[in-house]
């Protein structure tokens, strides 16, 4: 009875997808290596914050083969990552585009930085033209 | 009865905490009979939610079922250990631990507090009231940790496996030490608005009371990064979740809150800011552990949400946050200094350093709820993760990391730049250090960046304490003053050490992390670079409350055992869970960390294997930040004796 829990509890296990897996892993180190840099970037839709490399779901596998099958076929990085946000839109990206909106997610940072230089050179002119 | 006596601690503790505020409000004492009792009656606070709160984890010992919180978190045959743990280990329970934390706080101010003007002392006192109150009452009408089943099941649902882990213990009191630590100087900060006194000194009140929390928070991230690092499985130690974020917030305007005071402290300037900061360090803090909670943005650490109480939770913030602002806007001192800038002056450098943290904590505020906004704006959903976040922040971080050592060398009110031949001979050691690391790995432009600034920091700060040794050769001159000098010296070169290597870790590891996964079958041996590994066994158990199976690998190198690993996968039947439990081997240079996989045909499994340099520098690194932050604090023990002696 305890082993045949064993073989059930092995097969239960067994039968969870991992994370990348071997059989998915590409004889081409250059393209895997561009597999792993786009799969980076591309949300697991099932899961709750992940991206799809580090995913144990079957939409994350099925995207992974995905991307690897269209590298294969010479398909860009830019026209692989265009496909996906095509068909599941912008939220599959972790990166947002640099469009539209986003632009303003971007600017925002280095807009305020701007400012508070330009503040305290205004300070340091203000302090120097006092002394 | 045990639960229902916790609860009726709990609405007294709201009924003294409403009592209290009454007293201060009239200034006349509304409860005579009891001060006569107790000298102090926020002592009395204290103990009724400690007892409230032991209450709960009796509970969880006993695991009584009738409580709701119990039956939904706890399991009979759940380790002593995590019983305990158990009892912060979701919503109420932690809500409780809050609150408990807000009002030790509480008391330990007032306990510290003797040396300052009443009338202030009662302000701010009376603002941590207002705060223990507000949360008290979110705990009390809307998650209550003592609520009862009429039903009880003959077992609990048990705690998430992935919960169950002996950080359970430790981390999220420490973390909450930090966040809660921050709401004195936001009392402060009130307090000092409402009384409008301006000629107290609250600079040593407040760098005391944000170092506090600096080092707790420190070492509160610090835990959760380690954690997610063995328990996530893909050996990841900061992933850009919305968790994490929010943590960071307060833990970086802290950070600049720490430096400006330093401005206030020597040249009576930037009150408003300093004030400002204390203000929002807190609210940060409270955003962003309900933010999270409120379930408003998803995360990978959705374990303690509540949708339905989370937007109750989140007016109940905004009108605090909207009602501090509001008392900083009409309140706050205008005293218009124009304090003496100039570029050798280590002032300027500090407002810029305060700057780069102010941009860093936006631009982590702005992604974590960008999604959020999107939608609510314009009802299309996107995402905002680590890449956006490493592209972002690398330029800021760098001028972050660049600028430290030049702020920390030039003088106050300096006029003459640090020697150009110096700083530009120090820079050129730095790059040849940095530069060397080709001999390990590869070294690609951002590798070199990154060393670069590791060494340029860590090099910095050792060359600081030269100063202090002079202090010491002439024994005769030690005296209280130095030492509470050396003690702040030794706090700061403690830190910026740590910050270098922090630095040194984040980069190695990101440099030349090796990967393998692959199928491999028992006694069969793979390599990495050098290191051989071989796949000796696989064992099946069955534990108190999981069954596991487990595999052992042994990691040689020159045919010399390094260690053996025995990576786990558990199934939790309480709750049909399996969960993955990576081994680690941390050895000086490398982690070893090996994840088993999905059994295949026959006797093989997938196995990956990551060796992670230098990672361990990354633990060390933050744990000299807050050791450092310790070590300052060291120098209010002298501050006091100083004049005794």
């Amino acid at each position: 009875m305890k082993y045949f829990f064993f073989i059930l509890f092995a097969f239960f296990i067994a039968s969870r997808a991992l994370a990348v897996e071997p059989s998915e892993i590409l004889g081409n180190p250059q393209l895997e290596d561009r597999a792993r840099k786009l799969s980076s970037n591309i949300r697991c839709l099932v899961c709750q914050n992940e991206n799809i490399d580090s995913s144990d779901s079957e939409f994350a596998k099925d995207i992974r083969l995905f991307i690897r099958d269209q590298l294969i076929e010479g398909r860009s990085d830019r026209e692989i990552e265009n496909f996906l946000v095509s068909k599941y839109g912008t939220y599959i990206l972790f990166k947002p585009k640099f469009a539209g909106y986003n632009i303003f997610l971007y600017l925002f940072g280095p807009f305020i930085f701007i400012l508070g230089i330009s503040t305290i050179f205004f300070l340091f002119l203000k302090s120097k033209r006092g002394s | 009865m045990v639960s229902e006596f916790g609860h009726f601690l709990l609405i007294s503790a709201f009924c003294l905490n409403l009592g209290l505020i009454a007293n201060y409000l009239t200034r006349k004492p509304v409860f005579w009979g009891l001060v006569v009792l107790f000298n102090r009656l926020e002592s009395l606070l204290l103990t009724l939610l400690a007892i409230s709160f032991l209450f709960l984890i009796i509970s969880f010992i006993t695991s009584d079922f009738s409580v709701k919180l119990v039956a939904n978190n706890s399991h009979s045959l759940k380790p002593i250990l995590y019983k305990v743990a158990g009892a912060w280990g979701n919503h109420e329970g932690s809500m409780l631990l809050w609150v408990l934390i807000l009002s030790l706080y509480l008391f330990l101010f007032q306990l510290s507090s003797n040396n300052y003007p009443k009338e202030l002392v009662r302000n701010i006192l009376l603002v941590q009231l207002s705060i223990i109150a507000l949360f008290l009452f979110y705990l009390l009408f809307l998650s209550n940790p003592f609520e009862r089943l009429n039903f009880p099941p003959l077992n609990g649902q048990d705690l998430n496996p992935i919960l169950q882990d002996v950080l359970l213990v430790a981390h999220p009191p420490i973390l909450y030490l930090g966040y809660l630590g921050l709401s004195i100087p936001f009392s402060i900060a009130i307090g000092l608005l409402l009384t409008n006194d301006n000629t107290t000194n609250i600079v040593k009140l407040i760098r005391f009371w944000a170092l506090v929390p600096f080092v707790f928070l420190t070492l509160g991230i610090l835990l959760g990064s380690i954690w997610a690092y063995y328990e996530l499985g893909w050996g990841g130690w900061w992933f850009w979740d919305p968790v994490e974020n929010v943590s960071l917030l307060p833990w970086l305007l802290n950070l600049a809150l720490i430096h400006s005071i330093l401005i206030l402290e020597r040249r009576s300037s930037l009150l408003n800011w300093t004030i400002l900061l204390c203000i929002m360090g807190f609210s940060f803090s409270m955003i962003g552990t309900f933010i999270v909670r409120s379930g408003l943005i998803t995360s990978v650490h959705a374990f303690a949400n509540d949708p339905s109480r989370g937007l109750f939770i989140l007016l109940i913030i905004f009108v605090a946050i909207t009602t501090s602002l509001s008392i900083y806007i009409f309140k706050r001192p205008n005293t218009v200094s124009v304090m003496k800038l100039n570029f050798a002056s280590r002032e300027l450098w500090i407002l810029v350093q305060n700057l780069t943290l102010l941009v860093i904590t936006v631009i982590v505020f702005l992604g974590t709820i960008w999604p959020f906004i999107i939608e609510v704006l314009l009802n299309e959903q996107v995402s905002v993760g680590e890449p956006f976040y490493e592209i972002s922040l690398l330029p800021f971080a760098v001028i972050f990391a660049f600028m430290l050592p030049i702020a920390s060398k030039v003088a106050w009110k300096g006029k003459n730049f640090v020697d150009i031949k110096k700083l530009l001979s120090s820079i050129l050691i730095c790059s040849g250090v940095s530069a060397s690391g080709f001999l390990i790995g590869t070294l690609s432009p951002l590798t070199f960046i990154g060393f670069f600034l590791a060494s340029w920091v860590c090099l910095s700060s050792i060359l600081e304490l030269i100063p202090l040794f002079q202090f010491y050769f002439p024994v005769s001159t030690i005296t209280k003053r130095s030492l509470l000098v050396n003690f702040r010296l030794i706090g700061r070169t403690c830190s910026h050490f740590g910050f270098g290597l922090l630095i040194f870790g984040v980069t190695a590891v990101s440099s030349w992390e090796k990967e393998d996964i692959r199928n491999i079958e028992v006694g069969e041996s793979f390599y990495i670079t050098s290191y051989e590994i071989i796949f000796k066994n696989i064992d099946y158990s069955v534990e108190k409350n999981f069954k596991k199976v487990s595999g052992s690998f042994e990691v040689m190198h020159n045919k010399k055992l390094v260690g053996t690993l025995y990576p786990e996968k558990r199934l939790y039947p309480s709750r049909n869970e399996v969960t993955t439990e990576a081994s680690i081997k941390p050895t000086l240079l490398n982690d070893f960390y090996i994840v088993l996989g999905n059994k295949l045909d026959g006797n093989a499994w997938v196995v990956r294997t990551y060796i992670k340099p230098f990672i361990s520098f990354i633990w060390f690194g933050v744990t000299l930040i807050a050791l450092g932050g310790f070590v300052t604090l060291l120098s209010f023990a002298s501050y006091r004796n100083r004049f005794t002696v």
